[in-house]
């Protein structure tokens, strides 16, 4: 099990394991944020914080839904905006303690033009 | 190959964009990846000069929120719509000096940033305040701009 916190400690992500690879995508969101995207299936994963606590932001199709703290602005995850039993996650690997991920691989993913990997 | 001048950048949903004028004809730009645990987790990566010039132009200020910890003199302004975090400032002796997250350019080949990891853990507050002064854009202007109509 993992947990990822954000900054001001107000929203965690609890996870069930260790990711095997991580994702750093080049497209106009994930770049400004700056994330590391593990995937979990949405069911695997555990959310806490206050109600309230976070915000969140969806764009274009508005099919995903980026959420953050609405205090400290980390960014947490993004989710299926109408979500299925086998919708999956993206959590932000940023959030765990750098420790837990250290020697992960991690793939550069093209969003920004082809969707393929670059590596 | 010089840069475009100015370099522009903006968050996701274009409520906070700046530009910023860089000196000289500059082939690259440092992008300090800063390694304090807030920077950590949002994966910020800045750039400044001393002799650069930025104006910041906000669509709606009530669309902004800050950010402060530790020594609190450093404040990261947060658009509250997208989340994006393109600015630092701190206020030093009665001045604003800025810093811009390298993640938000907009004319920048991402091959022109000369990227290196940053540590300040350690740094008395005078250091730090001293170096920001040194090292930061000094010239800092906020303007406020229209929305564009719906």
């Amino acid at each position: 099990m993992l947990t990822a916190t954000c900054h001001c400690g107000a929203v965690s992500v609890e996870v069930p394991r260790r990711p095997r690879r991580l994702t750093s995508c080049n497209c106009s969101i994930c770049r400004r944020y700056g994330t590391l995207w593990a995937y979990y299936k949405a069911s695997d994963v555990r959310v806490s914080g206050a109600r309230g606590a976070t915000r969140g932001y969806s764009w274009g199709d508005k099919s995903l839904r980026f959420v953050r703290c609405g205090n400290c602005g980390c960014i947490m995850r993004w989710e299926a905006t109408r979500p299925t039993a086998n919708s999956r996650m993206g959590v932000n690997a940023r959030n765990f303690e750098p420790a837990a991920i250290a020697g992960v691989r991690v793939r550069r993913l093209d969003g920004a033009s082809t969707w393929k990997f670059l590596d | 190959m010089s840069m475009p001048q100015p370099l522009h950048g903006r968050c996701h949903c274009g409520n906070i964009a700046f530009e910023l004028d860089w000196p000289g004809a500059a082939s690259e730009i440092p992008a300090r990846a800063c390694g304090c645990s807030f920077c950590v987790k949002h994966g910020g990566v800045w750039t400044s000069d001393p002799k650069a010039c930025l104006v910041v132009t906000i669509r709606d200020r009530r669309l902004v929120s800050q950010y402060a910890f530790g020594t609190r003199t450093a404040t990261f302004h947060i658009c509250s719509r997208c989340g994006a975090v393109p600015i630092v400032t701190s206020e030093i002796a009665g001045g604003i000096y800025a810093v811009v997250n390298v993640n938000v350019l907009e004319n920048v080949e991402p091959a022109a940033l000369r990227r290196a990891p940053a540590d300040f853990d350690g740094e008395d507050l005078e250091s730090r305040l001293g170096r920001r002064k040194r090292n930061w854009i000094p010239t800092v202007r906020f303007e406020s701009r229209p929305a564009d109509p719906p």
